[in-house]
């Protein structure tokens, strides 16, 4: 290892490391900085004095956050459409995606293909909306829940999984008398938790995260999920109709605070479980690409 | 009953509610376009009520307005496609000289960390940067002696803010693919080129990127067939009338006309031709990779 002992090849080690350094700092610090801005008292906040720590310390703008009611109601409808859409969405993946893992099931090549194609051509956001408003799901949690709940793609990932469980293993359990209900279930579920995890965790990131739909397909505000109305909080049409320029105060406590704590608290529950959960997100992905 | 389907019904069965949906949710709106060629009357059928040819093709046609959404569009894709392509792989290489795994594995995780914060969140946080009045950037420039620029407001500055945000959020999490791949590379390729007195930028050149050279063709295809899929609720959030100039991008176009004008049948037009031109790039991308290197999506 000649080049080791080079001052080039120091010189780039230690830019290196600096760079990847100022990297994951370029990520946690907006996160530090709507940390310590939530927390400020409003002054330096108007001041535009606050950098990564607070000035002052209050919980005044989460107090403020969640006693408001529509940020209340958020959280409930944001965890009722979180777990009604992964169930209903890892419920249908599983039954797409086992069937069609069996290589001797006949017309499978081509239920695949019927499947794939929506991959590469789907009907767009005006006849997806015209589908949902004729079949009359307007309004009710439906429209966010089942027009979504097979995605291609994590079909592909589920069917590739089960394809890797050994035959023998159904096989022997078909001769002990399961039928393919019961293999499903008492076998080749329990064999696949690691992409039954992934999958899990993509569809209540997606479901957590979504505003959109909720925005078109639900008119009463009382639906909303939570992160919709951090939506109208940023685009500062909300929040107790008295949301005015960044530089306001309301109550004692500055917009920027109350902005910075609705931020927070809905990326909370994915900062809370991102660290335990991550290496399942990466395999997730590594699992796709080992079929490309 | 014959012993195959006495064997394969419980598959059948458990397929009929996914190829319902299937039916319903997906093929349902493909069918939906036909609402292109068909007016639309309020209350009425989801296809519309009588044909029309390409009436709504002709008015988009030569509407000034939908020519910049689409030369909005084509300019973001590309600009966006050759940074957001290239940074994850020099990521990647660059993560991949890191000597301790234990800061590797660190770096690696609070990367892919942006990639699952909503896209609500990542506006927030955006508005609240460059806030004229209270942001980072704008305090930095103060002290400067720059007077404030209102940056979310600027046409010429969407496009930085797209792709940076862009960056920040999937940099690290499109980098996942080559950290694996160059996990997987022969170390003793390494070992030989040493000792064929080949230097660390050599084994790069020489080593390292022909390993991971599949890897980037697959994910270039990919990248180039799904070109125009813009991250469309980012765009809808940053948009305002005043940088709409830049930022107004077929999708935005088509839920403007669609859901907030009512213009139901011109804005499936709309949404048909670009759904029609992606099509196109997925299937020129696929081509190519199957002629050059035999890989293929289908």
């Amino acid at each position: 290892m000649l080049y080791r002992r080079t001052a080039g090849f120091r010189w780039f080690m230690t830019a290196n490391a600096l760079m990847m350094l100022g990297i994951s700092a370029s990520i946690l610090i907006p996160f530090l900085h709507l940390l310590a801005v939530s927390l400020s008292d409003s002054g330096p906040v108007v001041g535009g004095r606050v950098g990564l720590w607070p000035q002052g310390f209050n919980l005044d703008a989460y107090v403020r956050v969640f006693q408001h009611p529509s940020i209340a109601s958020g959280f409930r409808n944001s965890i009722f459409q979180t777990s009604l859409g992964t169930a209903i969405g890892l419920f249908m993946l599983t039954i797409c995606a086992y069937p069609l893992s069996k290589r001797l099931l006949k017309g499978r090549k081509y239920l695949i293909l019927f499947i794939m194609f929506t991959m590469f051509f789907s009907g767009g956001l005006i006849p997806t909306y015209m589908l949902v408003k004729s079949l009359g799901l307007i309004d009710t949690i439906w429209a966010i829940v089942l027009p979504f709940s097979i995605t291609p793609y994590y079909l592909l990932l589920m069917m590739t999984y089960f394809q890797g469980i050994p035959e023998e293993i159904e096989e022997s359990a078909m001769l002990d008398g399961l039928n393919p209900f019961q293999i499903l279930v008492r076998i080749v579920l329990p064999l696949s938790k690691p992409i039954l995890a992934a999958i899990t965790l993509f569809l209540l990131v997606y479901y957590w995260n979504n505003w959109f739909n909720s925005m078109i397909y639900l008119n009463s505000t009382d639906k909303h999920p939570a992160m919709m109305i951090v939506r109208n909080i940023i685009a500062g049409s909300d929040l107790a109709g008295n949301v005015g320029q960044i530089g306001d105060t309301d109550g004692g406590v500055s917009t920027a605070s109350l902005k910075a704590a609705a931020i927070l608290a809905t990326t909370l529950p994915i900062m809370l479980v991102f660290p335990f959960t991550q290496k399942y997100f990466a395999k997730g992905v590594m699992l796709g690409s080992v079929k490309g | 009953m014959s012993s195959y389907l006495k064997r394969y019904w419980p598959y059948y069965f458990m397929l009929a509610l996914p190829i319902a949906y299937f039916l319903i949710f997906r093929y349902g709106p493909i069918v939906g376009n036909v609402l292109a060629f068909r007016r639309y009357v309020p209350g009425g059928s989801m296809y519309g009520e009588e044909w029309v040819g390409l009436r709504y093709f002709r008015m988009f046609w030569h509407d000034p307005s939908f020519w910049a959404a689409f030369q909005n569009s084509l300019v973001l894709s590309v600009l966006n496609l050759a940074i957001t392509f290239t940074l994850p792989i020099i990521f990647a290489l660059l993560l991949n000289e890191i000597l301790s795994k234990k800061i590797k594995t660190v770096i690696q995780t609070i990367s892919y960390f942006p990639n699952f914060v909503a896209v609500v969140v990542v506006v927030g946080i955006l508005k609240e940067i460059l806030s004229p009045t209270t942001g980072v950037f704008n305090q930095l420039l103060g002290q400067l002696g720059i007077d404030p620029i209102f940056f979310v407001n600027e046409p010429a500055w969407f496009r930085a803010i797209y792709i940076g945000s862009d960056i920040w959020q999937f940099m690290g999490w499109n980098a996942i693919i080559y950290t694996a791949a160059l996990a997987s590379v022969d170390q003793q390729l390494y070992e030989a080129a040493e000792m064929d007195g080949a230097g660390r930028w050599r084994q790069t050149f020489s080593v390292t990127i022909p390993q991971i050279l599949p890897t980037i063709s697959v994910v270039l295809i990919i990248s180039l067939g799904s070109m125009l899929t813009l991250g469309f609720e980012k765009v809808l959030l940053l948009y305002t009338p005043s940088n709409s100039s830049t930022s107004d991008i077929i999708d935005t176009f088509v839920f403007r006309m669609g859901l907030q004008n009512n213009n139901y049948s011109y804005a499936t037009a709309v949404g048909l031709f670009g759904g029609l031109i992606g099509l196109m790039l997925v299937s020129a991308g696929n081509y190519i990779s199957r002629k050059i290197s035999g890989f293929s999506l289908y």
